[in-house]
C-alpha cells in the first residue's frame, strides 16, 4: 500500500505542464504511428531519441512510453475499420473488430477497444506500482552469478518466444552482444574490436545502430510490402450499448490479467498477449456472437491484453534490466543515454522517476481515449496519405537526428552500415530485434561474468553452485531440450 | 553410408545456406579480432580477466551455432520438406524475399550516403534536399514535379530544424563554407 501511496503522491510530479505536454505529444505520435502501417513504434522511438537529449530523463521516458502504448490504441482503429493494423498487435483485434465494422457497428467496436484499453492501462499501472517494488528489492539480493544467469535466461526466453526461429535469434543475440563489446574494455581500458578506428573507442553509438536497423531497414521493408486501402467505412455513433458493455466486462478483466502477467515475461510481445487473451476467450461462452463472427469479446480481450502487456513489459526492464522486446530495448537505450542504467537498483535509486512514469500511464491512457474515441474517423483518414510521401521526410529526419547527436558524420556512416546490415537481414528472412537485445545486454552479461569469475578466482563451477544461477541454467537447458524434441517430433510427423 | 542424391531446383541450396553462412562469416571476423586480445591478464593466476575472454566465447558461439543452423537446414532439405513459415513474421520475411526488387532499398541507402558525402561540401540544406529527392525516387515518386517537391520538403525541414537547433553543429548553406 505504501507503493500505491507513493505513486499517488507522484501525480503532482507527473502533472507538471511540461510532462503533461510531453505525455500528450507521445500519445499523439503513438496513435499516428499505430494508425499508419509501415512505421512501427520501435522505429519511431529510435527516430525521436535525439529529440529526448534536450529533455529531462523523466519527461523523455514519459513521452517515449506514451508513444509505445499509444501505438496500441491507434492500431485498433485501423484494424477495426480497415482490417489493416498499423501495429502487429492489431491483427488479433481485426479478426472480430472488422466483422463488427462490416456489419455497421464500427463505432461501438472502436469504443469498446478504447474502453478496454483504458481499463487495462489503469489496472496495469496499479499492478506495476505494487509489483515492481518487491521485485526490485529482491533483485538487489542476487549475486553476480545469479544476475549473469538471469540475463542469460532473459535473452534465451526472448529468443525462444519472439517471432521467427529460435536458433537464428540466439545467434543474432550473440552477434549483438559482440557489437556491444566494441569500444574500450571496461575492465582494463584496452580498445576492443575497434580496428584502429578512433571513433569506435567509445563504442558503436546506440542511436545510429537503432536508426539503421529499425529506421532505415524497416522503412525499406515497409516500402517493399506496403499497401493502402481505397475506401474507409463510416463509423457512426461511437457509444456502445449496455449489452455491449456487459459482454465486454469479463473478457476485459481476463485480457488485462493475462496481458499484465505475460507482458512481464521477457520476449512476450503485445501480439502474443493478444493471441493468448483471444485463445482464453475460446473457453468461455460469448453472449452476443460466436468468436470470429464479430463478438465483442474478440475486441475487448485482445485490446485489454495488448495494452496491459505493453505497460507491464517495463517491469523486467526497470527491475532486472531485461528489455523483452525491441521497443523496450529502445527505451532502455534512451535511459542509458540519459545516464540511467535500468536494472537492480534502478527503482530504489530513482523512485521519483519511477512513480512519475507510472502516474503518467494513467494520464496518458485517459488522453488516448479522448484522442481516439471522437477522432477515430480523422485517424483512419490519415491512411489516405500515400506512404511514399512520408518516406523523404522520415529519411531527412533520421539523418539530421543521427548527425545532431554528436555532430558526427561517422554516426551517419554507422547508421548507413547498419541500414545495409538490417536490409541484408530482412532479405535473409531474419528479424533485427535480437541484435538490439544482445547489444544492450551483452556488456552487462560480461560485467557480471567478469565479477563472478574474479570472486571465484577463475573457477566457472560457481555458476553451478549458486542456486539461482543453477536454476537459470537448468531452465535454459530444459528449454533447449524441449525445443529440440518438439522440432524432431514435427519432423517425424511430416 | 552414401547420401541419397538430391534433385533440387537451382538456387535452393544457396537460399537455404546463405543466411547461416553469412552470419557465421560475421562470427569468424569477430573471432579473428578477438584473438588479438588477451583472454586472461597474468595467465595462471586468473587475477584479471582480459578483454578477449568474453569476446572469444561469443564469437565461437556465433560460428558454432551458425554451423549447427546450417546443418539443421540441410537436414530439413534432405527430408524433402520445404521450410514452411511458422509465424506471420516468417511469412512476411519470405514475402519480402520473393516478391520485391532492390530499387527502393538501394535508393534509401543512397540517400543516406549522399547526405554524408554532401554535408561537408554543400551544407545541411542541400544535403537534405538531395537525400529527400533520392528517397522520394526510391519510394516511387519518380516524376520531375514529385522529385522537386521531395527536394523542397527536405530543404524546408533541414532549414527549419537547422535554424532552430543545429547552427553550431552543421553548416546550413554552401556559401557559408566560403
Amino acid at each position: 500500500m505504501a507503493d500505491v501511496a507513493a505513486w499517488l503522491g507522484q501525480f503532482a510530479t507527473a502533472l507538471t505542464l511540461e510532462n503533461v505536454v510531453l505525455c500528450f505529444t507521445g500519445a499523439l505520435i503513438g496513435t499516428f504511428v499505430g494508425v499508419l502501417p509501415g512505421i512501427g513504434p520501435a522505429a519511431t522511438l529510435a527516430l525521436l531519441l535525439p529529440v529526448t537529449f534536450t529533455l529531462e530523463p523523466t519527461g523523455a521516458l514519459i513521452m517515449l512510453a506514451a508513444i509505445y502504448y499509444g501505438a496500441q490504441y491507434g492500431s485498433s482503429t485501423t484494424a477495426i475499420l480497415l482490417n489493416l493494423p498499423g501495429e502487429t498487435s492489431g491483427i488479433v483485434t481485426a479478426l472480430d473488430g472488422h466483422r463488427l465494422a462490416l456489419s455497421g457497428r464500427a463505432g461501438p467496436a472502436i469504443a469498446i477497444a478504447a474502453i478496454s484499453s483504458l481499463f487495462a492501462g489503469l489496472a496495469t499501472a496499479v499492478f506495476i506500482a505494487v509489483a515492481a517494488g518487491p521485485v526490485a528489492q529482491w533483485s538487489l539480493l542476487l549475486s553476480p552469478a545469479g544476475l549473469a544467469g538471469l540475463i542469460a535466461l532473459g535473452l534465451f526466453a526472448a529468443a525462444v518466444i519472439a517471432p521467427g526461429k529460435p536458433l537464428p535469434a540466439v545467434i543474432l543475440i550473440l552477434l549483438g552482444a559482440c557489437l556491444g563489446l566494441v569500444g574500450t574494455d571496461s575492465g582494463g581500458g584496452q580498445p576492443r574490436f575497434t580496428m584502429g578506428i578512433t571513433e569506435l573507442r567509445d563504442g558503436i553509438g546506440f542511436v545510429p545502430l537503432v536508426m539503421g536497423l529499425f529506421g532505415i531497414a524497416e522503412l525499406i521493408r515497409a516500402l517493399e510490402t506496403g499497401s493502402r486501402p481505397d475506401r474507409i467505412p463510416p463509423i457512426g455513433w461511437p457509444w456502445p450499448t449496455r449489452r455491449d458493455l456487459r459482454a465486454s466486462l469479463a473478457p476485459t478483466l481476463r485480457g488485462t490479467a493475462i496481458g499484465a502477467v505475460l507482458g512481464a515475461i521477457p520476449g512476450v510481445s503485445t501480439v502474443m498477449a493478444s493471441l493468448a487473451a483471444r485463445g482464453l476467450e475460446r473457453g468461455f461462452k460469448t453472449p452476443d456472437r460466436p468468436l470470429g463472427e464479430g463478438a465483442i469479446a474478440g475486441v475487448s480481450a485482445p485490446e485489454a491484453a495488448n495494452n496491459a502487456s505493453a505497460q507491464s513489459a517495463l517491469i523486467p526492464l526497470l527491475t532486472l534490466g531485461l528489455p523483452g522486446n525491441p521497443v523496450i530495448a529502445v527505451l532502455a537505450g534512451a535511459l542509458m543515454i540519459h545516464g540511467l542504467a535500468p536494472g537492480p537498483g534502478f527503482i530504489p535509486n530513482n523512485p521519483d522517476l519511477f512513480h512519475a512514469l507510472i502516474a503518467s500511464f494513467v494520464i496518458g491512457n485517459v488522453m488516448l481515449v479522448i484522442l481516439n474515441l471522437p477522432l477515430a474517423a480523422v485517424w483512419a483518414s490519415l491512411l489516405r496519405i500515400p506512404f511514399r510521401k512520408l518516406v523523404p521526410l522520415i529519411v531527412v529526419l533520421s539523418v539530421i537526428g543521427v548527425h545532431s547527436v554528436n555532430s558526427s558524420l561517422f554516426d551517419v556512416w554507422t547508421m548507413l552500415a547498419f541500414g545495409v546490415f538490417g536490409w541484408l537481414l530482412v532479405r535473409l528472412g531474419l528479424q533485427p530485434t535480437p541484435i538490439v537485445l544482445g547489444y544492450i545486454l551483452g556488456p552487462a552479461l560480461e560485467e557480471y561474468l567478469r565479477r563472478t569469475l574474479l570472486f571465484s578466482r577463475g573457477d566457472p563451477t560457481v555458476f553451478l553452485t549458486d542456486p539461482f544461477s543453477l536454476g537459470c541454467l537448468l531452465l535454459i537447458v530444459g528449454g533447449s531440450v524441449a525445443l529440440m524434441l518438439r522440432h524432431f517430433r514435427q519432423s517425424d510427423r511430416s | 553410408m552414401p547420401f541419397p542424391k538430391l534433385s533440387l531446383p537451382p538456387g535452393t541450396l544457396t537460399g537455404v545456406l546463405l543466411a547461416p553462412l553469412t552470419i557465421a562469416a560475421f562470427g569468424v571476423v569477430f573471432f579473428v579480432l578477438a584473438q588479438t586480445q588477451p583472454a586472461w591478464i597474468g595467465a595462471g593466476t586468473a587475477q584479471r580477466i582480459g578483454p578477449g575472454l568474453f569476446a572469444q566465447w561469443l564469437s565461437l558461439g556465433i560460428v558454432g551455432l551458425s554451423l549447427i543452423w546450417a546443418a539443421v537446414e540441410l537436414a530439413v532439405l534432405r527430408r524433402g520438406r520445404p521450410a514452411a513459415p511458422t509465424t506471420q513474421a516468417d511469412a512476411d520475411a519470405q514475402h519480402v524475399r520473393l516478391d520485391s526488387g532492390v530499387a527502393p532499398g538501394l535508393a534509401l541507402l543512397t540517400a543516406v550516403c549522399l547526405f554524408a558525402l554532401l554535408l561537408p561540401v554543400a551544407g545541411l540544406v542541400a544535403a537534405c534536399a538531395a537525400a529527400a529527392a533520392v528517397a522520394g525516387w526510391g519510394a516511387g515518386d519518380r516524376g520531375p514535379r514529385a522529385l522537386g517537391l521531395s527536394a523542397l520538403l527536405g530543404m524546408a525541414v533541414a532549414a527549419s530544424i537547422g535554424l532552430t537547433l543545429l547552427p553550431p553543429t552543421a553548416r546550413l548553406w554552401p556559401w557559408s563554407l566560403l
